[in-house]
């Protein structure tokens, strides 16, 4: 019994000491399964979670690269860029959200939910950056920043950035030409996106800032910041400095310019103001043939691109969209009928096919208007008549009915080949965008000429050019042949001195035409401005030019007016095309902004010409008669 | 009140020695996740540290009290510690401040305190004093009585909004139980029907939204990286890019950037991993794993059932604290706000864990065999 119980006790006693070996055991094995996944995750996937933590913490924000300048042919800056206040959020960094925004709505002038609508766009979504700071009101005005200073303290979150802005030192000078920048949209990320564009981005819209986009641009730097889980951040890891973007030496001569636009815009009000209603709108081209540098391109209505900095108000918005748009550029874009400026194509079609003699003559008068489809001869109008002429007077005068007379000789083919030859409906080859309009000179292939038809089309009533065709066109005429393509960049040079690109004179097509052709050209379209229909515009003008005055209908409106031509007559240096929409006769209308175009860029060449008394190449001026 | 030369002979001191050695270790990682965060320490680096440090001493104040106190008056007074630790829970109520969503502390002056860590080793003392009076253990009307007496304190850390620091009390009753000769199948049976019908009733029909949402990010954490999934996704990042030899001390980024939530008291083994590497989490592990098994050999050495018992309850509560803490940071258990012993910043959860091991000590002190 006595052993019984000790029995007991000691199996007892035995049962305990084995339970409480058991904890021992239970420890362990729980130590092995933290050791095992310890190994797992530091030893096994150790290089993967390094990766993991450092995506954590580093973030990269781009650093903006300085947009390239533009610069004229003699170094006048067009455009450049000035500093610029900016408020912005971090909204990682407000301390009370809500009163913040409202606080910020009261001294931006904007609703909370604008603010907040701001910063959501900028900083989620696949192209927000959420370590920079979103903008809310960019180029602020200083008491704006003076506000908003004095509230910093209520305001954590909230900085001054400067950033540099866009600056047009000309104003609207070149407007047309330079194009603007505006924040990138989201069609345009979603093109060019693999290009490292951010949602806060400034891009090129139009002109040559949108076309010359890759070299203005320069390349963004990185700064790699560390952020914590917060994404604010604590210091900087690394920094890649920004390579500013390239400046862009324009062909452009900014006086040459300024007095195309200025021409342009003050015959636009005296013809607005007089018998044309409708003159509101026009273009001006003016190129070295020798080289197809632009010296000069204007479209009126123009506009400043500094409005689009750093986004266009609601009033300039409507100014420049509304009505006659002023975004459209008429020299690139603009696809008018030429008119009688048409008729040296149809001259040089018949001498060419030997459809016409030079000293064959014809009769103009209004009884021989039967011959050619009851079609009239604009003198006839005012109750004169061009009587008995050439076809050099006929090209002084303008004469219809000598052309009519070409035209019911020649088929729309012979004259579409010889417009053609001279790069009419092709693009010529300008870097710009948009890209231009190519006009259209239509032959048999596009359809069939009526034996009528074939009379207007011979005087330039048939197809369409650009402003910038014609002067690329008449430089060819010039050139006797030759036609360089045009271009608006000569080169392209980094803010280290270093040039990129440039453009070298480039010949876009020759037309191989008699020497006979050419010098009756020169001295029929010299005639013009000498005696025939821009006389009057040219009267005084010390420096011989050639050109033609065109008046083209465009029915229900008024007529265009055109004048293209050239200057020296027997030495091209400038090649001169303007047009103006609904401005009636292009020797009234085009021909004198043709001539200040062209004075403005003799310049004091002119002044020296003058005090000489002027005019004394006549040698090679073509007898008349 | 003076303890006899003799039995300070009998410390276990590599217990000891060990404990000394893991505060100090979690003095510097204390020291290592803090000083960057100066909203934390308000430019005062060794802020944290020195909080630490004062419990420390305040918890070797109240050891050096409990080894004089021969621990079998314990058992004596084992009703009122019992019903001592349930008031100390139940003020709260009254008392309590609210901290993170749960009523768990209580603010007397500038010190807080969690009287939840306290009152588990007053259960601990309850339960052993009434098992040790059990001669059979076997029928399940037996262990009516011991469970009340766990669900009682279960109940009220529950009620306090603590969920973690309640189920801790589930193991530590079982492994009591299981010490003191209760039938191991009934107790598994007790556990199946635990695990298997009352935690998934309590999931469905008594959990809250984000008790909830801890037990699905813990099967899955990638359900919401950014929200509940966030601590132990970040944590998992923490320890795994400390690879074998870490980013070196003071050199968590996971932690300095604030990516590792509760960085100092609840992901302080993820600082440790992260800085120290395998090799340093593995010294950790070691350093607390030894002292669980010293614990649970002061139950082998004791010398009578009570102590034993006592000692079981500590050292389970320790490992407990140690399995869930270090296996939550790993995405092995749950989430809860469970600290890590010796380790995580907080007076309340050291100086109880050192009053437990001192307790352990006394008894280890007075055990058997008495070498001269």
């Amino acid at each position: 019994m006595n052993m019984n119980i000790m029995d007991m006790m000691d199996r007892t006693q035995k049962g305990f000491e084995r339970r409480l070996r058991t904890f021992q055991i239970v420890a362990m094995a729980l130590l092995i399964v933290l050791v095992g996944r310890l190994w797992q995750l530091q030893v096994m996937r150790g290089d993967y979670f390094k990766s993991r933590s450092t995506a954590n913490r580093i973030a990269v924000v781009p650093v903006s690269a300085p947009r390239g300048l533009m610069v004229d042919r003699n170094g006048e800056v067009l455009v450049t860029s000035r500093m610029a206040h900016t408020v912005s959020a971090m909204p990682q960094e407000f301390q009370d959200r809500q009163s913040e925004v409202e606080l910020l709505s009261r001294l931006l002038g904007m609703t909370s939910e604008e603010i907040e609508a701001k910063i959501e766009g900028q900083t989620q979504g696949k192209y927000g950056v959420p370590y920079q700071p979103a903008r809310l009101l960019e180029d602020a005005p200083a008491e704006i920043v003076m506000r908003i200073s004095e509230h910093r303290v209520d305001l954590p979150g909230v900085i001054i950035e400067e950033e540099p802005y866009r600056s047009y030192p000309h104003g609207m000078l070149a407007g047309a030409i330079i194009g603007y920048v505006g924040q990138i949209s989201q069609d345009e990320l979603k093109q060019l996106g693999d290009r490292g564009y951010r949602g806060r981005d400034r891009i090129g819209k139009t002109g040559l800032e949108r076309e010359f986009e890759e070299y203005l641009r320069g390349q963004d730097g990185i700064t790699q910041i560390e952020v914590d889980s917060l994404s604010r951040p604590r210091g900087t890891v690394g920094f890649t400095e920004p390579v500013g973007g390239a400046t862009l030496v324009l062909t452009i001569d900014a006086r040459v310019q300024r007095a195309a636009e200025e021409a342009l815009r003050s015959q636009l009000a005296s013809l607005a103001a007089g018998k044309y209603k409708n003159a509101r709108a026009g273009a001006a081209v003016a190129i070295d043939p020798r080289t197809g540098e632009i010296l000069a391109l204007a479209s009126e209505p123009g506009y400043d691109p500094g409005w689009f900095v750093p986004k266009i108000s609601e009033e300039n918005w409507r100014r420049v969209s509304t009505g006659v748009s002023a975004l459209f550029n008429r020299a690139v874009s603009g696809a008018y009928p030429p008119g009688s400026t048409f008729k040296p194509f149809t001259a040089m079609a018949a001498l060419e096919s030997g459809q016409v003699s030079l000293d064959e003559r014809f009769l103009c008068t209004p009884s021989v208007s039967s011959r050619y489809f009851g079609k009239k001869c604009s003198a006839w109008s005012s109750g004169r008549t061009h009587g008995n002429q050439n076809l050099a007077q006929g090209m002084a005068n303008s004469c219809n009915v000598v052309f009519y007379e070409l035209g019911r000789r020649l088929t729309a083919d012979q004259m579409a080949a010889m417009a053609k030859a001279f790069g009419l409906s092709y693009p010529t080859g300008l870097r710009y965008t948009p890209p231009e309009s190519t006009g259209a000179v239509p032959d048999s292939a596009t359809r069939e000429f009526m034996p009528g038809e074939r009379l207007s089309y011979a005087i330039g009533q048939q197809v369409t050019v650009t402003p910038l065709q014609m002067a690329a066109a008449y430089g060819g005429i010039a050139m006797r042949g030759s036609i360089c393509t045009p271009h608006l960049v000569r080169q392209v040079v980094t803010p280290e001195g270093s040039v990129v690109a440039e453009s070298e004179p480039e010949l876009a097509r020759s037309a191989d035409l008699s020497k006979k052709t050419w010098d009756f050209l020169h001295a029929s379209l010299t005639e013009v401005t000498r005696t025939g229909t821009a006389a009057w515009a040219f009267s005084g003008f010390p420096i011989p030019t050639a050109g033609k005055t065109g008046t083209a209908q465009s029915p229900p409106g008024d007529s265009h007016a055109w004048f293209a031509g050239w200057a020296p007559a027997s030495d091209p240096e400038i090649v001169v095309a303007v047009l103006i929409e609904q401005g009636g006769g292009g020797g009234t209308a085009a021909a004198p902004v043709a001539r200040a175009i062209m004075e403005a860029y003799f310049g004091s060449k002119l002044a020296g010409a003058e005090q000489s008394g002027g005019q004394a190449a006549d040698e090679d001026s073509f007898p008349l008669d | 009140m003076l303890i006899e030369r003799r039995l300070l002979k009998n410390l276990d001191f590599a217990l000891l020695g060990a404990v000394v050695l893991a505060i100090l270790f979690g003095c510097a990682m204390i020291y290592s996740a803090t000083r960057w965060n100066v909203r934390l320490t308000s430019d005062n680096p060794f802020l944290y540290v020195k909080k630490q440090v004062v419990a420390a001493a305040m918890g070797a104040v109240a050891s050096v009290v409990v080894l004089a106190i021969d621990y079998r008056y314990l058992a004596r007074f084992a009703n009122l510690v019992y019903i001592g630790g349930l008031a100390l829970l139940a003020s709260v109520f009254v008392l309590g401040t609210p901290s993170k969503g749960a009523m768990s502390w209580i603010r007397i002056g500038p010190i807080a305190i969690q009287p939840s860590e306290y009152a588990k080793i007053a259960v601990v003392i309850g339960l052993a004093a009434y098992l040790v009076q059990q001669d059979d253990l076997s029928t399940p009307r037996s262990l009516i009585v011991p469970a009340v007496l766990a669900l009682l304190p279960m109940g009220l850390v529950i009620a306090e909004n603590d969920l973690g620091s309640a189920l801790v009390l589930a193991p530590v009753f079982f492994a009591m139980m299981y010490a003191a000769g209760a039938d191991p199948k009934l107790l598994g049976l007790i556990i199946g029907v635990g695990l298997f019908v009352i935690a998934p009733f309590s999931y469905f029909f008594l959990l809250k939204e984000h008790q909830r949402m801890r037990i699905l990010v813990f099967f899955n954490p990638g359900l919401d990286p950014r929200g509940f999934g966030w601590n132990v996704t970040q944590s998992v990042i923490a320890i795994g890019s400390g690879g074998f030899a870490g980013k070196g001390f003071g050199q968590s980024t996971q932690a300095r950037l604030n990516f590792l939530p509760e960085h100092h008291t609840d992901f302080i083994f993820s600082v440790i991993a992260e800085e120290l590497g395998f090799l340093g989490a593995i010294a950790a592990l070691a350093l607390l794993f030894f002292i669980v098994r010293r614990c649970y050999g002061v139950a082998q050495s004791a010398r009578d059932r009570f102590g034993s018992l006592v000692a079981v309850g500590i050292a389970t509560i320790m490992l407990v604290h140690i399995f869930v803490n270090v296996g939550m940071t790993m995405n092995v258990s749950p989430c809860t706000g469970i600290p890590l012993p010796f380790f995580s910043a907080g007076g309340s959860s050291l100086i109880a864990t050192m009053l437990g091991v001192a307790l352990l000590q006394s008894i280890h002190m007075r055990r058997k065999k008495i070498v001269f």
